[in-house]
C-alpha cells in the first residue's frame, strides 16, 4: 500500500506543480463566479438560481472531465517518454500498483478540484438565495401589501433548496380490468356468440385480403368447435381488449373520473407534496374559450372506521403545459398510498388526455447540501472512469493519440443519451439496413463505454430540486446504467492497463 | 548449479534484436552474450558507443526483453519484484522527476522500498550528506546541473542498500572530483561485498575500480577477464625510485645494457592531470567560499556500512589515535604494494598505518611523494579514509 500511495502522491504532486492544472483551476473558478454574477434565467430568482446550477455543474463536469482526460493521458505517457519510469519500475513495484497509483493520483487532483468547485457552487447558490425576489422588493418599496403571496420565494425554498424524489403512479392493471369487463360481457352477450363473432370478423378480413369469398356459417361452426381454435380466439380477444383498455385509460371524457394511485409513499409530515401533470385536449376537439381545461383533483383517504376524508381541488390548467399542485402529506393512507382521481369538467365538452407518463408526485427526502454532495459523487465516478481510460491509453500509445482517443470517448459519453435516442428502433422509425447497423454499433459502444449523459447531468437534478440517485435516469430502452457499473468498467480498464504495462518493453527502441 | 548459486547475474546466449515499425529485424544490439557475474564482484562492461552495454543492462533490469537467450538475476527472471528489491540502478542519464526536490526524490524511492518514515529520514539525511547535496536538498532536481543530478541519481540507487548495484555510465557529466568520489564510493561498496556492474566507455574509470571487465563490440563479448591479467604487460619492468642524478641514471643504463636488457626510458614521472585537479580543488575547499551546488564529502552513508564493524566508531577512534601518532606522514620506506584495481579500505588503512609506524623507525624521506606517484589503489580510498580520521592537515600533507 505504501508503494501505491507513493506513486499516487507523486502523480498528485506532478499535477499540482504543473501550470496546466493551475490554468484549468483558475479558468473554472472565473467561469463559475461569472455565471453566478451574469446568469439571469427567466428574470425570477428561481430562474436565476436554476440556470446557475444547471450551467455551473455542467461546465464543471466538462472542464474537469477535459482536465482528467489530459492529465491521465499525460502522467503515464510523460513518464515513459522522459524515461523517468525506468527508475520507478526498476524498484519493487508491480504493474498494477504503478497503474492504479497513477490513476489514483489523477483522481485525487480532479476530486480536489471537483470538491472545491461543488463547494463554490453550493456557496454561490446560497448567496443568490439571499437576494430579494421581485415581490420582496415591491413589498419593501410598499408597492405590495405585506401579506401578498410570493410564489418565487416559495419555489426557491421548496423546488430548488430541497432534494425531492419523483414517483410515478401505479401502472393501470389493464389485463385485470379487461378480464373483469370481458367476463361481464360474456355473461351479458354469451361467450359462444362472442367467439363466433370474433372468428367471423377475422376470417372475413383474411378472405378480403386474399380476395377469397367470405366464410360461410358452416365453416365458422366447424372452427368454433375446435378446442385449440377456441382457446386461441379467446386469448386474442383478451389481448385486444386489454390494449383497448390501456389506450383508453389516459382519456377522460367530460364529467368522467380518472383514478390515479401512488404507492409506497413516505413523505415528511411538515412539507407539502407536489403533484405535477400535463393535460391535453383530444385531437380534433376544441375547448371552450381561453380559460384552459377546467377540472378538479379529488383526493380520497379511507379511514379505519370506514369513513373517508376527501379533498377537492378545482383547477383550470393550460393545455400542454406542466401544472403543479401542492398536496398535504396527511392524505397519504396508513398503507402509504395516495388515492387520487381527476375529474374532467362537463363544461369542457371535450375529452382530456392525461398520460400516466406525465403524472408525477414529488416530495422532499433530503436537503440541498446532500444533493450537491451526491452530484459531486456522480461526476467523480465518471471522472474516475475517464482517468482510467487516460491511464490505459497512456500505457501503450503516445500522448497525442491517447488524448484523441480519450476525448473521443469523453464526447461520445456526453452525447450518449442523444446517440442512443437517435438510433433507437421505434415503432415509427424507418427500419432499413443502416438503421440496424447504427443501432448495433451504438449499443455495442455503450455496452463497453459508460453513458456520461450531459442531458441528464446532475446539474439538471439540482436545478429541479430532485434527489440524485446512483441510478442514472434511464432513457427509453435504456439499460439501467449505474454509477457502480461505471466504476466496474473503470476497474476492468485499469486491469487491462496493468496487463499491457507489464508486458510492455519500456526501453524499447524502434529502428 | 554451483555457479548458479554464486552468480548474481547470468546470461546464456543473450541476443537482442531491434525491429522497425513493420517488425523487420534491423539491428542486433546484443549477440549470443554469455555472462556470469559472481557475488561481490565489480564487473565492468566496456565498449564504444552502440556496442550493446546499455541494452544488456536494460535486459538485466527487465526494461527490455531478450529476443533470445536466458537471463537470470539472483536466479530469477529480471522483472521479478522480489529481485528488484535487491537492486540499485543508476541509468545512463539521471531520469529523475524534475518537479521534486532532492529530499522528495529520495523519499519517493524510499517509499517504493516500503521503508518506514524514520528509516527513510535517516537514510535520506545520510545519502544527501554522502553525495554532498545537503545544502541543495530542497531545490528542485530540474534545476540541478548534470553532475548534481548524477549525485542524486546515485543516492536513489543506494536508498535500499542494494546487493546488486547497476551503474550505467556513472561518471558521465561529473567533474573529476565527483568522479573520484564516485570511484571511492564504488570501492567502498565493493569492500562491503556488494556486487557492482558498471558500464562505461571511460577506460580510466573502469581501470580504477573493476575486478573484472568484459569488452563488448558490436553486441559481442570480445574479451573478458580479471583486470590485473588483462592489463599486465609481460616482458617489461618498471622501477620507481626517488629522483636520480645523471651519474646514477647512466650507471643503471650501463648495467642493464651490460646484461642485455633494452632500456626504453628513464625519465622523471609526470603528475596525472586528475591528481593535479584534485589537489587544487581540495586546497580551494579549505577556504571559506563554498560553491552553491554539490560539495565533496567523501563520506559513506552509515547505513550502507552498518553491518561492517571494521568501519564502525571503534575503528575511527583507533585510526584517529594511530594517525595522530604517525604525523608527519612520510613516504614508505619500501616500494608500494602492487596496485589492485579496487583496494579494500581496510587494507589501504592498514598500509597507511604501517607506513606511519615505519616513520618512527626509518629516516624521513626528503619530501612526501607526489600523489601521481602513488598506486591507484591509494587514491581510490583517500577521501573515505580522510573523512574517517577527520584530519584535514594530513590531507594537506599528503597532497602537498
Amino acid at each position: 500500500m505504501r508503494r501505491f500511495w507513493a506513486i499516487a502522491r507523486l502523480t498528485a504532486l506532478e499535477s499540482l506543480r504543473s501550470r496546466f492544472v493551475v490554468v484549468f483551476a483558475l479558468a473554472l473558478a472565473v467561469a463559475i463566479v461569472a455565471l453566478a454574477v451574469g446568469v439571469q434565467g427567466d428574470g425570477t430568482l428561481t430562474g436565476q438560481i436554476q440556470s446557475f446550477l444547471d450551467y455551473s455543474v455542467t461546465l464543471t463536469q466538462l472542464l474537469i472531465g477535459l482536465l482528467t482526460v489530459l492529465l491521465a493521458a499525460f502522467v503515464t505517457t510523460g513518464d515513459i517518454r522522459s524515461k523517468t519510469v525506468f527508475t520507478t519500475v526498476t524498484k519493487p513495484v508491480r504493474s498494477l500498483v504503478y497503474v492504479t497509483g497513477r490513476w489514483f493520483g489523477v483522481v485525487l487532483v480532479t476530486a480536489s478540484m471537483l470538491a472545491a468547485s461543488m463547494g463554490a457552487i453550493h456557496g454561490l447558490a446560497h448567496t443568490l438565495r439571499q437576494r430579494p425576489t421581485k415581490v420582496e422588493r415591491e413589498k419593501a418599496s410598499r408597492q405590495l401589501t405585506p401579506w401578498e403571496g410570493d410564489a418565487d420565494r416559495y419555489m426557491v425554498d421548496n423546488d430548488i433548496f430541497a432534494a425531492r424524489i419523483e414517483i410515478a403512479p401505479d401502472p393501470i392493471p389493464a389485463e385485470q380490468i379487461a378480464d373483469q369487463e370481458l367476463n361481464e360481457l360474456f355473461e351479458r352477450e354469451g361467450k359462444e356468440k362472442m367467439i363466433r363473432q370474433y372468428l367471423q370478423i377475422s376470417l372475413a378480413q383474411k378472405a378480403q385480403a386474399r380476395g377469397d369469398p367470405e366464410p360461410t356459417a358452416e365453416q365458422i361452426d366447424r372452427l368454433a368447435a375446435d378446442p385449440e381454435i377456441r382457446r386461441r380466439a379467446l386469448a386474442d380477444i383478451r389481448k385486444e381488449y386489454a390494449d383497448m383498455v390501456r389506450q383508453g385509460a389516459d382519456v377522460v371524457g367530460p364529467g368522467q373520473l380518472m383514478p390515479v394511485q401512488f404507492s409506497d409513499l413516505h413523505p415528511p409530515s411538515d412539507r407539502p407534496m407536489q403533484l405535477r401533470y400535463r393535460l391535453q385536449a383530444k385531437k380534433g376537439q376544441s375547448l371552450p374559450g381561453e380559460v384552459g381545461i377546467k377540472g378538479a383533483w379529488i383526493v380520497r383517504r379511507p379511514e379505519a372506521d370506514g369513513r373517508e376524508r376527501r379533498g377537492l381541488r378545482a383547477r383550470s390548467d393550460a393545455p400542454d403545459t406542466a401544472s403543479t399542485i401542492d398536496l398535504s402529506p396527511e392524505m397519504v393512507t396508513d398503507d402509504h398510498r395516495l388515492l387520487l382521481a381527476y375529474r374532467n369538467d362537463e363544461a369542457n365538452a371535450a375529452d382530456v388526455i392525461l398520460k400516466p407518463g406525465e403524472i408525477r408526485l414529488r416530495y422532499a427526502v433530503g436537503g440541498f447540501a446532500g444533493n450537491v454532495v451526491r452530484a459531486g459523487a456522480i461526476i467523480l465516478v465518471r471522472l474516475m472512469f475517464l482517468a482510467a481510460v487516460g491511464v490505459f491509453c497512456g500505457t501503450f500509445i503516445s500522448f497525442p493519440v491517447a488524448c484523441m482517443v480519450c476525448l473521443a470517448i469523453f464526447l461520445a459519453g456526453l452525447m450518449g443519451d442523444f446517440t442512443l435516442e437517435a438510433t433507437k428502433l421505434g415503432h415509427l422509425s424507418q427500419r432499413d439496413a443502416l438503421s440496424y447497423v447504427s443501432y448495433g454499433i451504438t449499443r455495442g459502444i455503450f455496452f463497453v463505454l459508460p453513458n456520461l449523459p450531459i442531458v441528464h447531468s446532475p446539474g439538471g437534478n439540482l436545478r429541479d430540486g430532485l434527489k440524485i440517485r446512483w441510478h442514472a435516469p434511464d432513457s427509453d430502452g435504456g439499460d439501467g446504467r449505474t454509477a457502480a457499473w461505471t466504476a466496474l468498467r473503470a476497474a476492468i480498464v485499469l486491469t487491462l492497463a496493468a496487463l499491457i504495462f507489464r508486458h510492455r518493453e519500456l526501453a524499447r527502441v524502434q529502428v | 548449479m554451483a555457479a548458479d548459486e554464486n552468480s548474481v547475474v547470468r546470461t546464456v546466449g543473450l541476443t537482442k534484436t531491434f525491429r522497425d515499425f513493420w517488425f523487420r529485424e534491423k539491428v542486433t544490439a546484443v549477440r549470443e552474450l554469455d555472462l556470469e557475474i559472481a557475488s561481490g564482484e565489480v564487473y565492468g562492461l566496456l565498449g564504444p558507443n552502440g556496442s550493446g552495454k546499455s541494452t544488456t543492462l536494460k535486459i538485466v533490469l527487465g526494461l527490455m526483453f531478450p529476443t533470445r537467450g536466458l537471463v537470470r538475476v539472483f536466479g530469477r527472471q529480471p522483472g521479478d519484484v522480489a529481485t528488484k528489491s535487491r537492486i540499485g540502478f543508476l541509468p545512463e542519464e539521471s531520469y529523475l522527476y524534475p518537479f521534486l526536490n532532492a529530499h522528495e526524490t529520495l523519499d519517493y524511492y524510499g517509499r517504493l522500498f516500503h521503508q518506514g518514515r524514520y528509516e527513510r529520514r535517516r537514510r535520506i539525511g545520510m545519502l544527501l550528506e554522502m553525495v554532498g547535496l545537503s545544502g541543495a536538498a530542497y531545490r528542485r532536481v530540474g534545476e540541478y546541473s548534470k553532475g548534481m543530478q548524477r549525485r542524486i541519481g546515485m543516492a536513489q540507487a543506494l536508498i535500499n542498500d542494494p546487493e546488486l548495484l547497476i551503474l550505467d555510465e556513472p561518471t558521465s557529466g561529473m567533474d573529476p572530483l565527483a568522479a573520484r568520489q564516485f570511484k571511492d564510493l564504488i570501492a567502498e561498496l565493493s569492500r562491503r561485498g556488494k556486487t557492482i556492474i558498471l558500464s562505461s566507455h571511460l577506460l580510466a574509470d573502469m581501470e580504477d575500480v573493476c575486478d573484472r571487465v568484459g569488452i563488448l563490440y558490436a553486441g559481442q563479448l570480445r574479451s573478458q577477464g580479471a583486470l590485473g591479467e588483462l592489463l599486465s604487460r609481460r616482458g617489461m619492468t618498471t622501477i620507481t625510485t626517488d629522483e636520480l642524478d645523471e651519474e646514477t641514471a647512466r650507471r643503471i643504463r650501463d648495467l642493464l645494457t651490460e646484461r642485455a636488457h633494452k632500456v626504453l626510458a628513464i625519465e622523471t614521472p609526470k603528475d596525472r592531470l586528475e591528481s593535479l585537479f584534485l589537489r587544487i580543488v581540495r586546497e580551494a575547499q579549505t577556504r571559506p567560499d563554498r560553491p552553491a551546488g554539490a560539495v565533496a564529502t567523501g563520506q559513506l552513508a552509515e547505513f550502507l556500512r552498518a553491518d561492517e564493524p571494521a568501519a564502525g566508531q571503534e575503528l575511527i577512534d583507533d585510526l584517529v589515535a594511530a594517525g595522530a601518532a604517525a604525523q608527519p606522514v612520510a613516504a614508505p620506506a619500501e616500494a608500494p604494494p602492487p596496485p589492485p584495481a579496487a583496494r579494500a579500505a581496510g587494507e589501504v588503512i592498514d598500509d597507511l598505518l604501517a607506513a606511519a609506524d615505519k616513520t618512527d623507525e626509518a629516516p624521513a624521506a626528503p619530501e612526501a611523494p607526489a600523489e601521481g606517484d602513488e598506486a591507484p589503489g591509494r587514491d581510490v580510498n583517500r577521501g573515505v579514509i580522510d573523512s574517517l580520521i577527520q584530519r584535514p592537515e594530513r590531507e594537506k600533507t599528503d597532497d602537498a
